[in-house]
Order: C-alpha cells, then structure tokens, then sequence
C-alpha cells in the first residue's frame, strides 16, 4: 500500500468526534423536514421503523459502487439477524454494537487507504494541494461535496462540508500528509451512523395534504436498496434533487428505469437469497466419508444454481413463481454435475432441461433446498418439511421440546427401521411430537428420496423408499406431486409477496398491512404471479414511503400509477 | 442464459446414461443398449506380492556411483543423511545437467515444445555434449543425465534383480507353454509378464506395486484415461460390446473424501493417437476384448509421456455405477518405456531409488515379441498392468458443440 497510514489512536480520537457531529446530523436532518405536525390521528397510529442497517452484501455493493469494483473490502462484518424468516427484516431491529463498531471503522480504514493511495487517488479524489490551494482545502471541500453525496445518500450540508473540510486539514497537520487528512475524515465519514444505516426522513406529503411521508434522498435509498440491493446511481439521485421522486409519475419513471436495468437481476437474486436462506450454505459442511460427492465447492455452487434458474425463469424469462415448483429447467456446472450424476458439456453455467424420467423436478428438488435442510451425515424431513412450512408458506412450526429422545431417528443402521419413514413412525408414538410432526413429515417424506446431499436414492438400506405424501390435504406419490401441490397452494405465492413486502420495508408484517398484503397477493396473481410486476406494485404502493403504519380502518387499494404531484 | 438440451448430449445418449443409474435404483430391464464410462485413476505395472521373489532389491544408480568411489569417499557418503549429497556429487562428478529452458509448462501438464535449434543453443550454452540431453520437466528444464542417456553412463548398467516368483499377474498371451512364463494369481500357467522380470525388484515396484497400496495412488491425474463400454444390452452378459479408450483433456477431479470424484463430466482429448476401439464381451461381469493396439497417455507431475501396449487385451470387472478394475495385458513397447524412463530424468531416479540405465538393459534383455525385421531384436515386451477406475461421463467435443437454445 502506497497510500498514508494513519495510527489507530489518531483515528480513533478523530473519528469519533465526527460521529458524535454526524448522529446530530441525522437527527436534526430527521426533523428538519417536518413541514407540519402530525395530526391527532396521525400520532396514534405507530410509527414505523426509520433505520436500517446495510447488510454486508448491501455494504460490499454500495462500496463498490462510489469508489469501483477494484476497492477490496476486507473485515468482518456486525452479524444480521434473521426476523420472520428474512435478514432484510431485521435490518431494523439490530443496532450498532461497541465492538461492530470498531469492525466497521477498520474496514472504512481499509476502504480510505486503498480510495487516497497512488493508485486510486487521481481517479477518485481528483486534486490535490497546489498553489492557489496550498492546504487543500478547496481539495477537500470539493472530493467530501462529491464523495459525500453518495455515502450519505443525501448532499452535506454546508456545515458538514465546513466540519469535514476543517477536520481533514486539522488531521493532515497531525500527520504532515494532506491525503493522510483525508484517509481520517473518509474513514470517519464511512464509519458512521448515515453511511452504515438507511435512514427514512419524515416529510410532508406534498401529494397528500396533511399526510407524511419520507423525503425524496430516503425514497431513493429505499428504492435503489430494494430494486438493486445497492446504493443510488447519479440518475436516481439526481431525481432526489430535483423533486421529481416525490411525485407518483417521477417514481414511476425511476422505479421503470431501475428495473429495466440488468442491475434489476441483482435485486432479486438479493430477495431470493434471503427469502431462501441461502446464506447458510456458504456455512453447510457435510460428512465427506458419507457424501464424498458434496466437496467443499458444492455448497456455495448449490447456492449460485438456485439463484440462476430463479433470476433466469423470473426475471430474463418473466415467468411464473409458480413454476418454480415444476420445472424441469434448472442452472447447471460441472462442479454440481456429480451430484446430480448427469452428463454435462458446457465449461460454465447454462440451463439444462432435465430428462423427463429424471425424479427432480422444481426448487424442492436442488441441491440448495435438500442439502440445507439436513443433518451433516443423514436427510431430514422434518427439517425439510420445516423449512417448506415455514420459509416458503410463512407458517410456523413450534420448535421441539428440549427432552425429545431423537435415538430411533437418528440410528440409520437400525435394522428394525430401515427408511427414515420407518424410523419417523417409531419416533412419532409419542403424541407430543407427532402433533408437530404432522405438520412436517408428510411432505418431507417425498423428498427422502434424496440423502443429504441432496443425491438421488430409491433406496435405502436396500428398501425402496415411500414417497407418498400429502400437503394440506392434497395428496400425492413423488416430488414431483409435491411441487404440483405447491405450486396450486395460494399460501405459497401469498408468502412470497408478503415476504417481498417485508423485504422491501426492511421490517416485520405490522397488524394494520393484511388488507395491503392481501392487494398485494390480489395483483400478483392478476399479473400471472411474475416477480416483475409484484416488486413494482410494492414500490409504487404509498405505503412503501410511509411514515406511519397504515391506520385500521384503511382499506387498501391500488396504488394510481397516474398520480400527479 | 444459454439452454443445452439435456446437458450438451445427443438426447439419446444422455438418456441412455442416466437410464444406468435408474435401472440399477429399480432393477428394470434396460429398454435400449446402454453405455458406460469409467476414468482410470491410476495404470501401474502389478506387482504379485512375494517375498522370497527378489534376491535383493536392485541397485540404483546412486548406490552404483558410491560403489565406484574411492573408500574414503565412501565412507563419507554411504550414509542415509548423506543421500542428498551424494546426489550432488554425482552430478557434478558425472557432468549432469538439469537447466531452464525458459519456457512455462503446456496446458493441463503437458510438454512445451521447443525447436531442435532451441535445443542446440541449450546445449552449448550449458557445455552439454552435442546431439545429446532431452527436453524434461514439462519443458520447462533441458536435462542430461543417466536417463536421459543411459547408454553414457555404462557402469550403472549392473546391479538389476531379476524377479524370480513363480507368480505374477499377467495373462497368456501367446498361447504357448515357455520355461520363463509364470502362474497366475489363480493358479493358470502360461502367463507371459517379462516385464515384472525386469523391473520387479526395483525399490518402487516393490513398494507401490502391490494393488492394494496402487490401487489407492491416482496417477497421470490431469490427463487419466478414458474407458467407455457402448452397446450394452446386459450389463452382466453381453457378448457385443464396443470398448474405446481415450485421454482425458480435464483433469481427475478429488472428491470430499479425497478420493477420485464419481460422476463428474470429463472432456474427451481429441488426439486421436490416444483414441482406441474394440469389440469385447462381457461375461459374469467381467469385460474381454480382443487384442488390439493401444497407447495411453502419461502425464504426472514431471513427466507426459504415454505407454504403448500392442496386441493388448483388456479383462476387467465391472460393476456399472460403482466402478471397474482390472488389467491391461499385452506386450509393452520398449520405446516407451524408455521414454518414461528419458523423461523421469535423474531426479526421478533418484527419488525412486532407480537406475534408469540398468532398467533399460533389462527391458531390452528380456524383451519377448514384435522384432525389428531388420535388427531381429525384440522391440517389445510382455507385461500385466492393472488398473482401478470410477464411473464418469465422458463429453466428447462434438457433443459439447451440440448444445442450442431451447
């Protein structure tokens, strides 16, 4: 690293003045724009959260995007919590830890050596002192107004411009090193609460009198976030500025521009993952003596196959969600070709249709879902009819209790109990689990088809394996009747929207929003339950931008894509 | 994204490999002949275990070199902690060279090339006796030494055990009742392997040899051999089958358990001087062609070479889905063997405890079959190599090409 390197303590002292600076700025900037105040009615009604913390993808794309791809981000990151099933919900819920805190400050660090050093600075600072700027100050002042933009996602005021300016020069004499300066404020400015958080201003509605709603840089963040999973561009921003964002036809403008751009994919490949869980497979290790296919590429391969076939059917093809559950077509490499035992040619990823006698049919049947919803050395259907109830119905399955004696299921050499079926049915003689169980076992019963590896097996301990099931009363003898069932059940596809509605507000379901998920849920299946239309519907729905949970009696409607402002 | 109908296969093809699987899982008939393809993961000489067969272990060329030293010297250089400097003195005392060509390896292992002309200006910068050295490593080194050039160094000719078991693997292959033919593992006679007589004392024949520590060792990993059975009606009994060999252009790939990985799609190298075909049967089980022809690429680590097996027969048990093991019978040329010998260089030999000039003497002492017509010397030897193999799919380039758009 060419660049300066400040000392920890330097930083540390000068980093932390700015931060205490900029949460006043936050908070003064959160009720600067309130026009008016709310109305009676308005105050009862909950307000709903205004803060959300990146996620670590969101973070590593939003970095990318300022200062380019070439910028390494490197540390560790604060973990994100998981609220009803999706990371982006609780976006809202986590804060900022001492200790996250520091974590994030030495990435900053690292993201401002690299940003300043020789290599980069003609390129992203663009000035340096001369001799009409002897100090740099007009440097400074202009590289914090430009740079500054897309980190607060909101201009500086002129008073941050002022302390920032003051702070870097105040910082370079510390260190005898303009750019040293700079490296300090960047990494302060990047490490603090308007950065590492998406934050909703409350403004008068200027198309709603005597309503609120959030000012128009929280809009763009709120949009770019949710349609991109990455920061504002220029264009979006400049909407921001110049107002357009707060009328119904300007957001319809930018929400139709974001997603007719590739970076749209991106957004909903972000959605997936969390919706999916799939971030559990960069963790998911098997038993390399049972499964000696599933080599440590196999997982994070699983998790790209899954997010593939899910970007190529939903959004390069405008398909069905449904179909997810049906089909044949699926991503493929040769790292997951093994697993599947299947020939394949091509040196990288390409849709493959399987073979109509193939047993794999839809979502339930990759690797991805099977693996995850595993044990290291064995298949769960529990777990697996767990995950089917709860990730892609939004039901809940009471968790077991702490003394449940798991040794039938768990001995896979029982010679009494030769199928997990078998095995299952033992365990479930006491009523207390079978009550849970039910719930479960008859549809992860049709995927035991597959180990847990997610390989095919028609047999096990040389039986022939039982995949009779049922879900919601719908019967069926394979998986793939169990898609067909999935695909036919309205919980699934009113699940998925009420996620992508959870997703998209970076919070849990408030009590008041049924009436809205169920418009929501109504448009998904009038629009051929196609992702693009659901995550529009979203963006253009007012309550997207509000600032309060809508009131009981709301009755929701839709949204006027023709709204004036 | 690009679709590729059924995995960049012909249909039928495809079908017709993913239909082993099913019919295995359910135990239905197989409607249509099916295939089967296995990656070999390691070919090796077999060595029957036996350990009154060697007198002693043969010498190798390190050990020859100190016996010519003076006493003093060694004395000095006899002992095990000395090896490495014997070595040296070796080299320097017997003008080996082992020099940069400046050259990078070629794709997947293989040979660089360099042009004779490139080759002769090594040769007198390094003060490399004209004509002679080979290109060695990979290309990356221009070597002269012992192996290289065996016939140079003379004195390291002696020292060869004779292996002199009344068993070893191997089949008959000339149908005639010899004294020096041996017994085979199930007590049949006649069974021609002059090559385990030349080179089955040797230190690493004795020691990696024994399948059941080869049959763990993967060789020639990025570039295995290619097995595929076609016109399979039975997997069990079949008497038309078609058996054709090929190199690999992928490389062996390691499963979680670090064994060779099943299943995985391996490219078929389009060199057709490592592409083979016969017809065999299958009978309990187990695979028998005819003879024929057939040359099988080398590639490990330092060396691409190939071995060339005339009048070769493949037997070999087979178990679709699982795997296949068993051997490659036929009379090894002695070109190449002395090739993998030329390439292993001396550092080889070194490693392996070997003297390449001694080996060669007799391979060529005892070589039984194919005499030159103008020379009358044999340039061929009978052998037994054995092999292990998992099942794969093999992609062959005009079937990567085959891939449209749904």
């Amino acid at each position: 690293m060419s660049g300066p390197v400040i000392s920890s303590r330097v930083l540390r002292a000068l980093s932390a003045v700015t931060a205490l600076c900029s949460i006043g700025a936050i908070l003064m900037a959160a009720s600067a724009g309130q026009a008016d105040a709310p109305t009676q009615q308005q105050a009862q009604q909950p307000q709903v959260p205004k803060f959300r913390r990146l996620t670590e993808a969101q973070y590593r794309a939003t970095i990318a995007d300022i200062f380019g791809p070439d910028i390494k981000v490197s540390g560790r990151f604060e973990p994100d919590m998981r609220v009803g099933g999706l990371l982006a919900a609780g976006t809202s819920a986590v804060s900022l830890t001492p200790a996250g805190a520091e974590q994030y400050e030495q990435i900053a660090r690292g993201i401002a050596e690299q940003v300043v050093d020789a290599k980069h600075r003609d390129r992203l600072v663009g000035c340096a002192p001369s001799a009409s700027d002897p100090q740099g100050a007009a440097c400074a002042a202009d590289f914090f107004k430009r740079v500054g933009l897309r980190i607060y996602r909101r201009p500086l005021t002129d008073g941050e411009v002022k302390l920032a300016v003051a702070q870097t020069l105040a910082a370079a004499a510390t260190v005898k090193d303009f750019h040293g300066g700079l490296v300090i404020m960047l990494t302060a400015m990047l490490s603090d609460l308007p950065f590492l958080f998406q934050t909703d201003r409350e403004v008068a509605d200027p198309s709603a009198p005597g309503g609120r709603t959030i000012d128009a840089w929280s809009r763009a963040s709120k949009l770019s976030y949710f349609l991109w999973n990455s920061t504002p561009d220029e264009q979006l921003l400049q909407a921001a500025a110049d107002g357009s964002l707060m009328t119904q036809a300007g957001l319809i403008r930018q929400v139709d521009r974001l997603m007719a751009l590739p970076r749209f994919e991106t957004g909903v490949r972000s959605f997936f993952d969390d919706f999916l869980q799939l971030e559990g497979m960069m963790s998911l290790s098997k038993d390399g003596i049972i499964y000696p296919a599933f080599r440590s590429s196999a997982a994070p391969a699983a998790r790209e196959q899954t997010l593939r076939t899910i970007t190529t059917l939903l959004v390069e093809e405008n398909g069905d969600y449904r179909d997810l559950f049906t089909t044949r077509r699926v991503a493929m490499n040769r790292q997951l070709s093994p697993l599947y035992r299947i020939p394949y040619g091509p040196r990288d990823w390409s849709m493959i249709t399987l073979p109509d006698q193939d047993p794999r049919v839809g979502l339930l049947t990759q690797i991805s879902f099977l693996a995850l919803h595993s044990h290291e050395g064995r298949s769960s259907p529990t777990l697996r009819g767990k995950a089917l109830r709860e990730v892609l119905m939004c039901e809940h399955v009471p968790t077991p209790p702490a003394n449940v004696n798991f040794t039938i299921v768990q001995d896979t050499s029982n010679p009494a109990f030769r199928t997990t079926r078998e095995r299952l049915k033992a365990h479930l003689d006491d009523e207390e689990c079978a009550s849970c169980h039910k719930l479960t076992d008859p549809m992860g019963l049709t995927l035991d088809s597959f180990d847990g590896a997610g390989q095919f097996r028609p047999t096990e301990n040389g039986v022939p394996i039982d995949t009779t099931g049922m879900l919601d009363k719908v019967p069926f003898t394979d998986s793939a009747g169990l898609g067909k069932a999935l695909h036919d059940n309205p919980k699934v596809t009113q699940c998925v929207a009420q996620s992508a509605w959870r997703y998209a507000a970076g919070r849990a379901l408030l009590p008041s929003e049924e009436p809205l998920m169920a418009s929501l849920h109504e448009d998904f299946a009038h629009a051929g339950f196609r992702i693009r239309p659901l995550f529009r519907r979203i963006v253009i729905d007012p309550q997207f931008f509000a600032v309060r949970a809508p009131a009981a009696s709301r009755i929701a409607g839709k949204p006027s894509s023709g709204r004036k402002g | 994204m690009k679709d590729m109908i059924s995995h960049g296969l012909d249909r039928r093809v495809a079908a017709g490999l993913l239909a082993v699987g099913g019919m295995m899982a359910v135990g239905a008939s197989a409607p249509q002949p099916q295939s089967f393809s296995f990656a070999l993961t390691n070919i090796y000489v077999a060595a029957y275990e036996d350990e009154k067969a060697c007198r002693a272990l043969s010498l190798s060329s390190s050990d020859l070199f100190l016996k010519s030293l003076p006493p003093a010297e060694r004395e000095k250089y006899g002992a095990p902690d000395k090896v490495q400097d014997l070595h040296k003195l070796m080299g320097q005392r017997l003008g080996f060279k082992m020099v940069p060509t400046g050259k990078v390896s070629g794709p997947n292992g293989s040979m660089a090339q360099l042009s004779d002309a490139e080759q002769d200006a090594l040769r007198q910068k390094y003060s490399i006796p004209k004509g002679k050295g080979i290109v060695a490593f990979l290309g990356t080194r221009f070597a002269y030494d012992s192996c290289t050039n065996p016939d140079d160094f003379p004195f390291m000719q002696k020292g060869n055990e004779e292996y002199r078991g009344p068993i070893a693997y191997g089949i008959d292959l000339d149908r005639l009742a010899n004294k020096d033919d041996y017994v085979s593992l199930d007590q049949k006679p006649g069974v021609d392997n002059q090559l385990i007589r030349a080179v089955g004392c040797t230190f690493s024949t004795r020691d990696f040899g024994t399948p059941k520590v080869a049959d763990e060792v993967i060789t020639s990993m990025s570039s295995p051999t290619l097995v595929e059975l076609s016109g399979v009606d039975h997997p069990a009994n079949d008497d038309d089958v078609t058996v054709r060999l090929y190199a690999s252009a992928s490389p062996l790939e390691l499963s979680g358990a670090g064994k060779p990985l099943a299943w995985a799609s391996l490219d078929v190298d389009p060199d057709r001087r490592f592409m083979a075909q016969v017809k065999g049967k299958i009978r309990n089980g187990e695979l028998l062609t005819e003879p024929f022809d057939l040359r099988l690429r080398l590639r490990e680590q330092i060396i691409d070479s190939y071995r060339e097996v005339r009048q070769a027969r493949i037997q070999a048990k087979i178990k679709p889905g699982e795997a296949i093991e068993g051997g490659i019978y036929g009379y090894h040329t002695l070109a190449s063997i002395e090739d993998n010998y030329h390439q292993s260089t001396q550092v080889g030999a070194n490693l392996t405890r070997m003297s390449c000039p001694a080996l060669i003497k007799a391979v060529r002492r005892y070589a039984d079959a194919f005499p030159d017509p103008k020379t009358g010397r044999n340039t061929a030897i009978s052998s037994a190599l054995r092999f292990k193999g998992v099942p794969v799919f093999l992609i062959k380039p005009q079937q990567v090409a085959q891939g449209v758009q749904q």
